[in-house]
C-alpha cells in the first residue's frame, strides 16, 4: 500500500462498499468537484516518455502533469503489465488509453478523479461467437466541407480510437458492424453513427463559440484566434427556441457593448440597437446591416430558424472596411447553407401565449374621485371661493360624475387597461430541408409566423420563403445563390399621435375607472362626453373600429460566383437585388363615439429597390510561417424609393373604406421619389507570423451621391495589430493559462445617412388658398452646402482574450475610445437670411467605454454541463463641439450641451413640498405674486439661479438644469446554459443599472390635476398642514400652482432594470424511440420569454425610447406594452 | 463555362465605365432653386411661397394681439407659450419668439428673392411683372410691420444674403424700417397691385389693402396728416360696412364681401390649409363640440376678459358674438351645458368644421370698419373732431348703439379708442392700439407688464449667433 491510493482516504475497492454508499459518495464527489472548478492548474497535454515502468510510475507522473488524481488498489496494481510509452503533448485520454491498453483494467474520468477498475470479465465469460471485425472508411468535414485533420473516431465502449489525417480521412476497424462510432473534434458537436455502411462522409457541426470558430467579418471570414478587431458572434443555437419575431431581438443581454432595447411589445416591432454608445446627433444611430454580404437596413423580413450567425462588428478596425457606413457598428448575418449528404428534413413549429408583463399601479374609482374632487377644493381655496357647500355647488364645481363615486351611486371601478389587454396567441411553423452532394448543396426553407399583440386587433403574419443554393460548376467555379422571397401583414395599432386623444393605451391609462369602456347595452361609451375634463377616444372603439394595416412583401437576393485563379487566389462576384413593396391603408370610421368626425381613409405604397454589385479578390498564402491574406473590392450600390399617400374625408359612410368610395375628392396627397448611390473600393491585408503576431490594415473609398459636390469621396483608413503571447516560449509553461492574446487597432469609419440630397438648395411646394380654392407656390427649403460630407469616426481599441483551465473560464475585455467629428448639426444661422438653419458638418461626440465578457464552464462532466456567459459593459458620452457658438441643443425634456452626454434630462430640480407655511416662507417660490404661484402643500423646487445668474428665491425657467441622465452606469447580460443528458435548461437575462426615465405618460395623469386617471403612488398626498401625507407628494389641483407641472425631477423614474429574458427548456427524446416512429429526432422545449422584471420604474417597460432622436433619448409615453409569453415548441426532423 | 467566367469577368469593367455618373444624383422630386425664376408662373409661385408663410405666422398672430392685451387670457398651463405671453413671462427661449422671427424673415427672404431676379425679367415673358413685384413689396411690407411692431429694431434686409452677410445683419432703427422699407414698398405697391380680384385670384393683395396698411403705418407713426390723405383714398375705393355686425363671422357666407379688405386665406378640407381658430379659442367641452358640429378637441387658449365684457354698452350687437359670458352654452334640447373650466367664450370664430384645426375661418388683417375707425382717429387728431364723429357713428349705427354728437376732440378720443376695441375685439388689434396709443403699461402692470415691455424679448439665439451687442443688442429690459 505505497501507493497514492494509502493518502486518500477515498480509497474504493470495487465491491468492498455497499452500492447505495458508492452512490453516495459519487454524489460527495461530484459537488466537492462542482465548488472547486477552478481549484487546480494544469494542463492537459501529457509529454512522458518511459520504458518497461510500471503502471504506478506512469500515475505519478500523470497526476504531476494534469493534476488528476488516480484511484485504485494494490490488488489492481499487481495484475498490471509494464507500460512502454512515448508521448509528447498528447491528450489526457490519448496517454491513458495506450496506458490501459494492454492491461486488465480500465478507467473511468470522472471529473478530476481517475478512477480504475478490472475489465469487466462477462464480456470475456462465454458467448456467441463475436462477428468478423469490419473496417469502416470515411471522411470528416467541417461547415464548408474543409476537411478536419485530426479528429478523433472511437468505436463507442471500447478504447479503439484513431484520429482522422489530413485530408479528414480514417479507416478503423470495429469489432462489430453495428458498433456505434463516436465522431468528436474540439470545437465541434460530437456526433454518433452506426457503422453500417463502410463509406463515411460525416459532416461535423460548430459547437458554442470557441477560439477556433470562424468569425465572419466585413467581405470574409477569420478565425477567432486570429482576430484583431472586436467582433461578437452570436450563433443559430443562441436563435432557436427564443420564439421571437425578429433575429436582432437575439441580440438581447448576449453581446458586450451592444445595448437592445425592447422598446415596443407591438409584433415584429424593431429593437432599438445602440452599438457602443451614441456617436451622431442628427443622423442616425442604427448599426449597418449585411445579411448574406448585403448591406441593408431592413432585416424585419428575415425568418430566425433561417440564421445561421450573426457577428457583431464594434471596433474601427473591424466596421472600417464599410467605410462611410460603418460608424454605428456593423451587423453581419448569414443564414444557413445545406451541407453535402443526405437530405435533412425539419419541422419546427412553436405555440404560446403572451400577456402583458407588468401594469402601472393606478388609482381605483374611489381613490382618483378623492383625489379628483381634492384638487378642485383647493382650486376654489386658491381663488378664496367658498368651499363649505357641495362641491358641486362651488364656484369651481365638481363634476357630478365624482361625486357620485363618492357618495357611492356609481360602484363601477373597471380598468380600462384591462379592457384592451388581452393574452394573445403566437405560433409559428417552419419547415426546412438540407443537403445536397459535394457538388450541389441546398437549405430549402418556408416559414409562417402568426402572432397576435396583446393589444386588441394588432397582429402580425409573415410567410417567408428561402432557397440557398450552392453550386460547384467545375473545380475551380463554384456558384451561390440565395433568395428569400417574404410577405409580412401587420395590423398595427393606429399611430400615436403624442397626444393621449388618439393613442389606445394612453387612453385606456388615463380613463378613470367609473366610466365604463362599453354601456349596459354593449355600446360604446363616448369618452368625450362622459368625462368632460378631458378628450380621450374610447380606447376599445379605437382598438377594434379603427383599421391600420400595412403589408410588406420583399425579396432579397443574391447570387455570387467565386473562381479559383490560382489556389491562393480566388475572383468572387457577387449581384444582389433587395425589392420591398410596403402597403399601408388606413380608416377611421365616422362613429358617435369618434364625435362624428367624419370617416378617414389613407392609402400609401412605397417601393423600394436596391441592388448592389460587389467584385472581390482574394488571397491566401502561407510561406512557413508567415502567412497573408488579402482582400481587394469593388462594389457599387443603388437604391431607388417611390413613395405615395392620398388621403381623403370625404366617405359618404362607413360601409366601404378604401378611397374608390369618395368619388375621386381626395384631401390630400403626395408622391415623392428619391435615389442614393455608393461607389466604394477597398482593400485588406491580414499578416501574421508564426499565429503569434498579426497585423491587420485596411482602406475604403467611398463616393457617394448623398455627399456635396465638393466632398464627394471619403477614405476609410484602419490599422490593428495582435499579440497571442500564449505561444510565446516563455509562456509554454504557464499551464493555467489556455490562449492569451493581446490586440490594439485604431480605424475610421463614418455615418453616411445625411439625407439625400441636403447639400442641394431646393424648393418646397407648399399652397395658400385664393378664390377659396387651394393654389400651389413655392419657397426655397434650405441653403446650400457643397461642402456637406459624411460624419466621421475615429475609434481606438485595446483588448485582450485570454483563456484559462483548458477554456474553463474565458475572459475579453475591451477598452475603447471613439471620436466622432463632422457631425452633421442644423446649425443655427441668423435667421435674416430667411433660414434659421443650415445643415452643416460640425459637431463633435467622444465615447468611451470598457466590455467585459466572461464565460466559463462550470461543470462538465459526460453527462452535464454547465456554462455561464455573462457580459457587462459600460460607456461614457460627451459633446466635444456644437455649433459655432456652442449653443446647447434643448428638445423637450432634454438638453446637449458641451461637456455632457448627449440629450441629458432638462428640468427643474425637485425638494420635497412646501410641507408648512412657515416652510414656504423661506421659498423659493414659483411666480411669486402670480395667480400660480407656490403655495403650501406644492412642490418645492431648487433655486439653482436666477436671471443674473444667481439663486434669487424664485423658481423660473432660470432654475433648469441637468436633473438626470439617460444613460446606464453600466449594462449587462448573462445567459447560464445546463445541460444534462438530453436536458437542456438555458436561461437569459439582462440589465442597466442607473439611467433615468422621464415618464411623459405620468405628465398626464401625474400633474396633481385629477383630470386624468394617476397612480396610486400619489393617494398619499399633502392634505392639510396637520395632515401632510407621505411629506413628498404635493396637494392635487385642479389649477396647478408651485409649477408643479413644469419639466422637473418629478417625472423622472428610476430605470434601473433587471429582467429574465428567457428561460428555455428543451428535452430530446431518446433516439431508438423516434426512429420507431420513423423520425430521425424529435424535441419539446418550453420557452418562457420576460417571466421576471425587477425595477422601480413606475410605468409598463423601463426599455423605453419614443423617438429614436438620439437628442431626446430616455423618453416614455403610452408605449407598446411589453409582453411576457409561454410558448412550447417542437422539432421533428425526419 | 468558358463563356460564363468571360462575362463574369466583363461585369466590373461595365459598371466602372459609367462610376463617373454613377455618384452624380440630382433631386428628382423636387429641383435646384437655380432651375427656376424663368417663366411667368415661377415669379407667380414664388409670390404664392410667401404668402403662405403668413398663413403659417397668422395661426399665432392672436397671441400678440389679444392675448397679450387685456382682452384676453390664458388659463395656468405647463410650458405654453400662450401662457407665458399673457402673465409677461416670456422669455428669450422661448419657441414662439423664435418661430415668429423666423417665419417673418422666411417671407422677406421669398419676397426679396422674386425682387431681385424679377428686376431683370422681360416683361413680355413675365407677363404679371408689375403685380408680383406690388405682391411682394405689400408682403415685405406687412411682415415688416408686423415686426417693428412685436420686436422693435429688427435687421434691415432686402435683398437675398449669405450666411456669412447673416452675421453682420444687426438691428437697424425701428424708424429706418419705416423709411427705407415698408412705406416706400407700400408706396410702389398700392401703383402696382389691382383694385379688386376676380374669381381664382380672390385673396391677394390689392390697392386697397396696400393703402390701408399704410394708413395703419402713418397712424402708428402718429403721421396723421398722412394717415388721414391715406385712409380718405381707402373710403372712396368702394368699401362698405356690412349692414349686420354678426354676417362678418358668418362662415356659411362669402368672408370677400364689402367689408374686406385684405385677409390671411383658410379654408377647409383642403388638405391642411384650414385655421386653427375654430378650435383653439373653444373651451374642452365636449357638448359644445358636438352641438357646433366641431371635429377634434377645444383648446381653451384665447378667453375674452371679464374687462372686455365689461366694456360693452348694454343692447351692443357687437357683444354676444364677441364675448359670450355666460360660462355655458344652450344645447339642442334648450338645456344650459355648463363649461366646466372656462367662463367666457368668444363666437367669432365659430363653425362647423370636419377635421381637427382644418377650419375655414380667415384671419382678418384689414377690414373697412378698422379704416374707418383709423379714418376718425386721424380726422379727430387733425382737429376735424365732427367729421371724426360722422365715421365713428358709421360703426356705432350698424351695433345698434346711439350716435355721439357734440364732443370734443380728447372725449372724440377716447371713444374712438373705446370704438375700437369692442368694434375689433378678440380679431388682433387690441395689443397694438394699446402700444400704439402709450396706454399699455397702464392697463396692463397689474397684469406682469414692466415698462420696457413694448415690445417683446428677441429670440436668444439671434443675439448669440451674431454675438456683438453694439451690432445686435437684445431689448433693453430684457438683458
Amino acid at each position: 500500500m505505497r501507493s497514492i491510493a494509502c493518502r486518500n482516504p477515498l480509497r474504493l475497492r470495487r465491491g468492498a462498499i455497499p452500492s447505495f454508499l458508492y452512490l453516495k459518495l459519487t454524489l460527495l464527489l461530484w459537488m466537492s468537484v462542482c465548488l472547486n472548478t477552478f481549484a487546480g492548474s494544469y494542463a492537459q497535454n501529457i509529454t512522458i516518455s518511459a520504458k518497461d515502468a510500471p503502471l504506478d510510475k506512469i500515475f505519478r507522473e500523470v497526476k504531476k502533469q494534469t493534476g488528476y488524481t488516480f484511484i485504485y488498489t494494490e490488488a489492481m496494481l499487481r495484475k498490471s503489465n509494464r507500460v512502454n510509452l512515448n508521448l509528447n503533448n498528447a491528450s489526457l485520454q490519448q496517454a491513458l488509453d495506450l496506458c490501459f491498453r494492454d492491461q486488465p483494467l480500465t478507467y473511468t474520468i470522472l471529473n478530476k478523479m481517475i478512477i480504475v477498475k478490472e475489465k469487466e470479465k462477462m464480456v470475456t465469460l462465454a458467448q456467441p461467437p463475436l462477428p468478423p471485425p469490419v473496417t469502416v472508411t470515411g471522411k470528416i468535414m467541417g461547415p464548408g466541407n474543409e476537411p478536419l485533420a485530426g479528429a478523433s473516431v472511437t468505436e463507442k465502449g471500447t478504447n479503439n480510437t484513431i484520429l482522422t489525417k489530413e485530408d479528414g480521412s480514417f479507416s478503423i476497424t470495429v469489432n462489430r458492424p453495428n458498433s456505434l462510432l463516436v465522431i468528436s473534434y474540439v470545437g465541434f458537436i460530437s456526433r454518433e453513427m452506426r457503422a453500417g455502411s463502410d463509406v463515411f462522409n460525416i459532416t461535423l457541426e460548430r459547437a458554442n463559440v470557441n477560439l477556433n470558430d470562424v468569425v465572419v467579418v466585413g467581405y470574409g471570414t477569420q478565425k477567432r484566434k486570429d482576430l484583431t478587431g472586436s467582433v461578437a458572434s452570436v450563433g443559430s443555437r443562441d436563435i432557436k427556441d427564443l420564439a421571437v419575431t425578429r433575429v436582432d431581438q437575439a441580440l438581447s443581454g448576449r453581446v458586450a457593448g451592444v445595448q437592445v432595447k425592447t422598446v415596443s411589445g407591438q409584433p415584429g416591432a424593431a429593437p432599438d440597437i445602440r452599438i457602443r454608445g451614441v456617436g451622431s446627433i442628427s443622423a442616425g444611430v442604427d448599426p449597418l446591416y449585411v445579411v448574406d454580404g448585403f448591406p441593408t437596413d431592413n432585416i424585419q423580413t428575415l425568418n430566425p430558424n433561417d440564421i445561421e450567425s450573426m457577428d457583431v462588428l464594434k471596433d474601427a478596425s473591424a466596421t472600417a472596411i464599410y467605410g462611410s457606413r460603418g460608424s454605428n457598428g456593423v451587423i453581419i448575418i448569414n443564414t444557413k447553407h445545406g451541407r453535402a449528404g443526405k437530405s435533412q428534413l425539419s419541422f419546427d413549429t412553436y405555440y404560446g401565449w403572451q400577456k402583458v408583463l407588468r401594469l402601472p399601479k393606478m388609482m381605483n374609482s374611489l381613490q382618483q374621485a378623492q383625489y379628483t374632487y381634492d384638487g378642485y377644493k383647493n382650486n376654489n381655496l386658491d381663488v378664496g371661493n367658498d368651499v363649505s357647500g357641495p362641491g358641486t355647488a362651488w364656484k369651481i364645481p365638481v363634476a357630478q360624475q365624482v361625486v357620485d363615486v363618492l357618495d357611492g351611486t356609481n360602484k363601477i371601478d373597471q380598468d380600462a387597461l384591462k379592457g384592451i389587454l388581452q393574452t394573445a396567441p403566437t405560433n409559428e411553423y417552419s419547415l426546412s430541408a438540407s443537403g445536397g452532394t459535394d457538388n450541389i448543396r441546398y437549405m430549402l426553407s418556408g416559414e409562417f409566423l402568426d402572432q397576435d399583440g396583446i393589444v386588441l386587433n394588432s397582429n402580425l403574419k409573415r410567410y417567408s420563403v428561402r432557397a440557398n443554393i450552392d453550386a460547384k460548376l467545375s473545380s475551380r467555379l463554384t456558384v451561390r445563390l440565395n433568395m428569400s422571397p417574404s410577405f409580412n401583414d401587420l395590423h398595427a395599432l393606429p399611430t400615436y399621435t403624442g397626444s393621449y386623444a388618439g393613442g389606445i393605451i394612453g387612453g385606456a391609462l388615463n380613463t378613470f375607472n367609473w366610466v365604463p369602456l362599453l354601456d349596459g347595452k354593449g355600446n360604446y361609451t363616448n369618452e368625450h362626453g362622459r368625462v368632460d375634463l378631458s378628450e380621450i377616444d374610447n380606447p376599445l372603439a379605437v382598438a377594434r373600429e379603427v383599421q391600420s394595416r400595412q403589408k410588406t412583401m420583399r425579396f432579397l437576393g443574391n447570387a455570387s460566383a467565386e473562381y479559383r485563379i490560382w489556389d491562393e487566389l480566388k475572383f468572387n462576384v457577387m449581384i444582389g437585388g433587395n425589392v420591398l413593396s410596403v402597403k399601408s391603408g388606413y380608416f377611421k370610421p365616422q362613429l358617435p363615439v369618434f364625435t362624428s368626425i367624419p370617416a378617414v381613409g389613407t392609402d400609401s405604397a412605397a417601393l423600394i429597390t436596391n441592388w448592389v454589385a460587389e467584385y472581390t479578390l482574394n488571397y491566401n498564402k502561407r510561406f512557413g510561417k508567415h502567412q497573408v491574406t488579402g482582400l481587394a473590392g469593388y462594389t457599387a450600390q443603388r437604391e431607388r424609393g417611390e413613395v405615395n399617400s392620398l388621403t381623403s374625408n370625404r366617405y359618404p359612410n362607413n360601409l366601404v373604406p378604401t378611397l374608390s368610395a369618395v368619388s375621386g375628392l381626395i384631401t390630400g396627397g403626395s408622391s415623392s421619389v428619391y435615389e442614393w448611390s455608393l461607389i466604394s473600393y477597398l482593400g485588406r491585408i491580414n499578416y501574421n507570423y508564426d499565429g503569434r503576431y498579426y497585423l491587420t490594415a485596411s482602406l475604403r473609398s467611398d463616393g457617394s451621391s448623398r455627399f456635396g459636390g465638393n466632398n464627394k469621396y471619403a477614405m476609410f483608413p484602419s490599422f490593428a495589430l495582435a499579440w497571442r503571447f500564449k505561444d510565446e516560449s516563455f509562456m509554454k509553461n504557464i499551464d493555467f493559462l489556455t490562449d492569451g492574446k493581446l490586440r490594439a487597432s485604431y480605424g475610421r469609419s463614418g455615418n453616411n445617412n445625411i439625407g439625400n440630397y441636403q447639400s442641394f438648395a431646393t424648393l418646397n411646394y407648399v399652397k395658400y388658398v385664393l378664390g377659396n380654392a387651394a393654389i400651389g407656390g413655392s419657397n426655397q427649403a434650405n441653403l446650400e452646402n457643397p461642402f456637406l460630407t459624411w460624419e466621421k469616426q475615429q475609434q481606438v481599441n485595446i483588448g485582450l482574450d485570454a483563456s484559462f483551465f483548458n477554456n474553463r473560464l474565458s475572459l475579453t475585455v475591451d477598452y475603447f475610445r471613439s471620436s466622432n467629428t463632422n457631425l452633421l448639426l442644423n446649425v443655427n444661422v441668423p435667421s435674416a437670411t430667411g433660414f434659421s438653419t443650415s445643415l452643416q458638418n460640425i459637431g463633435e461626440v467622444r465615447n468611451n467605454g470598457w466590455e467585459f465578457v466572461v464565460s466559463t464552464v462550470n461543470v462538465k462532466s459526460n453527462k452535464f454541463k454547465w456554462t455561464t456567459d455573462f457580459n457587462i459593459s459600460t460607456y461614457r458620452n460627451k459633446v466635444v463641439r456644437l455649433g459655432p457658438q456652442g449653443d446647447p441643443i434643448y428638445t423637450a425634456n432634454n438638453v446637449t450641451q458641451i461637456g455632457q452626454p448627449i440629450g441629458m434630462f432638462y428640468g427643474l430640480k425637485t425638494d420635497g413640498i412646501f410641507k408648512t407655511s412657515a416652510e414656504l416662507a423661506k421659498g423659493p417660490i414659483w411666480n411669486p405674486g402670480g395667480a400660480d404661484r407656490s403655495r403650501v402643500g406644492d412642490r418645492r423646487f431648487v433655486d439653482v439661479s436666477g436671471p443674473n445668474g444667481k439663486p434669487d428665491g424664485v423658481i423660473s425657467s432660470a432654475d433648469y438644469t441637468i436633473i438626470g441622465s439617460p444613460y446606464p452606469d453600466f449594462y449587462y447580460g448573462m445567459t447560464n446554459h445546463f445541460s444534462y443528458a438530453s436536458f437542456d435548461l438555458t436561461v437569459n437575462l439582462q440589465g442597466t443599472q442607473g439611467n433615468k426615465i422621464y415618464n411623459l405618460s405620468r405628465n398626464d395623469g401625474n400633474s396633481g390635476r385629477g383630470r386624468l386617471r394617476g397612480y396610486t403612488f400619489n393617494n398619499n398626498y399633502w392634505k392639510s398642514e396637520a395632515d401632510p401625507g407621505d411629506g413628498k407628494t404635493p396637494r392635487p389641483n385642479n389649477a396647478p400652482t408651485g409649477g408643479t407641472r413644469s419639466i422637473g425631477q418629478q417625472f423622472l423614474d428610476d430605470g434601473s432594470f433587471l429582467r429574465i429574458n428567457s428561460i428555455i427548456a428543451s428535452y430530446i427524446l431518446p433516439a431508438q424511440m423516434v426512429q420507431r416512429w420513423g423520425l430521425n429526432s424529435l424535441r419539446f422545449y418550453v420557452n418562457v420569454t420576460n417571466p421576471f422584471l425587477f425595477t422601480k420604474y413606475t410605468s409598463f417597460n423601463p426599455d423605453v425610447n419614443l423617438v429614436t432622436d438620439p437628442l431626446s433619448p430616455g423618453n416614455e409615453q403610452n408605449a407598446y406594452p411589453l409582453p411576457k409569453s409561454l410558448v412550447l415548441g417542437l422539432n421533428v426532423g425526419f | 463555362m468558358k463563356k460564363i467566367i468571360f462575362m463574369i469577368a466583363l461585369l466590373p469593367l461595365f459598371t466602372l465605365s459609367c462610376s463617373k455618373h454613377f455618384i452624380d444624383i440630382k433631386p428628382i422630386s423636387t429641383v435646384s432653386v437655380d432651375a427656376v425664376f424663368k417663366t411667368d408662373k415661377d415669379f407667380q409661385d414664388a409670390v404664392i411661397g410667401s404668402y403662405s408663410m403668413l398663413r403659417n405666422q397668422y395661426q399665432n398672430f392672436w397671441m400678440f394681439g389679444d392675448l397679450r392685451s387685456d382682452d384676453s387670457w390664458k388659463e395656468v398651463s405647463k410650458n405654453i407659450s400662450s401662457y407665458y405671453v399673457d402673465v409677461f413671462i416670456i422669455d428669450a427661449n422661448d419657441a414662439l419668439l423664435k418661430s415668429t422671427w423666423i417665419n417673418y424673415y422666411n417671407l422677406i427672404a421669398g419676397a426679396n428673392t422674386v425682387l431681385a431676379k424679377i428686376a431683370t425679367a422681360d416683361s413680355t415673358v413675365v407677363t404679371n411683372k408689375s403685380r408680383d413685384i406690388g405682391e411682394a413689396k405689400f408682403l415685405r411690407a406687412l411682415a415688416y410691420f408686423d415686426l417693428v411692431r412685436i420686436f422693435g429694431n429688427v435687421p434691415e434686409v432686402t435683398t437675398p444674403i449669405t450666411i456669412a452677410q447673416g452675421y453682420k445683419a444687426g438691428r437697424t432703427s425701428v424708424e429706418k424700417i419705416y423709411n427705407e422699407v415698408i412705406i416706400p414698398d407700400l408706396l410702389d405697391a398700392q401703383n402696382k397691385l389691382p383694385k379688386k380680384y376676380t374669381g381664382a385670384d380672390v385673396g391677394r393683395a390689392t390697392q386697397g389693402a396696400a393703402k390701408a396698411l399704410l394708413g395703419k403705418v402713418y397712424l402708428t407713426r402718429k403721421d396723421f396728416a398722412d394717415a388721414e390723405t391715406k385712409l380718405q383714398e381707402v373710403t372712396t375705393l368702394g368699401y362698405s360696412l356690412l349692414p349686420n355686425y354678426n354676417d362678418l363671422f358668418d362662415y356659411s357666407k362669402d368672408e370677400h364681401h364689402s367689408e374686406y379688405i385684405f385677409d390671411i386665406e383658410y379654408q377647409e378640407n383642403l388638405g391642411g390649409l384650414g385655421s386653427v381658430y375654430t378650435n383653439s379659442f373653444l373651451p374642452l367641452s365636449a357638448p359644445l363640440l358636438t352641438f357646433y358640429g366641431i371635429a377634434g378637441q377645444g383648446g381653451e387658449e384665447n378667453n375674452p376678459t371679464q374687462a372686455l365684457l365689461a366694456a360693452f354698452e348694454p343692447n351692443d350687437k357687437r357683444k354676444a358674438v364677441t364675448v359670450d359670458g355666460s360660462g355655458g352654452f344652450i344645447d339642442g334640447s334648450g338645456n344650459f351645458v355648463k363649461f366646466l373650466q372656462c367662463h367666457t367664450i368668444t363666437k367669432k370664430y365659430i363653425t362647423s368644421e370636419s377635421v381637427a384645426s382644418d377650419s375655414k375661418v380667415n384671419w382678418k388683417v384689414l377690414r373697412y370698419a378698422d379704416v374707418l375707425l383709423m379714418y376718425a382717429e386721424a380726422l379727430n387728431e387733425n382737429g376735424k373732431t365732427s367729421d371724426a364723429l360722422n365715421y365713428l357713428n358709421q360703426i356705432r349705427t350698424r351695433a345698434g348703439l346711439p350716435s355721439y354728437s357734440g364732443l370734443t376732440q380728447d372725449d372724440t378720443r377716447e371713444k374712438i379708442y373705446k370704438e375700437r376695441r369692442v368694434e375689433l375685439g378678440m380679431e388682433g388689434h387690441r395689443w397694438f392700439d394699446l402700444l400704439r396709443t402709450g396706454r399699455a403699461y397702464d392697463s396692463l402692470q397689474a397684469s406682469g407688464m414692466k415698462p420696457y415691455m413694448t415690445v417683446f424679448t428677441v429670440p436668444l439665439s439671434e443675439v448669440q449667433l451674431v454675438n456683438d451687442p453694439s451690432l445686435f443688442p437684445q431689448n433693453s429690459g430684457y438683458n
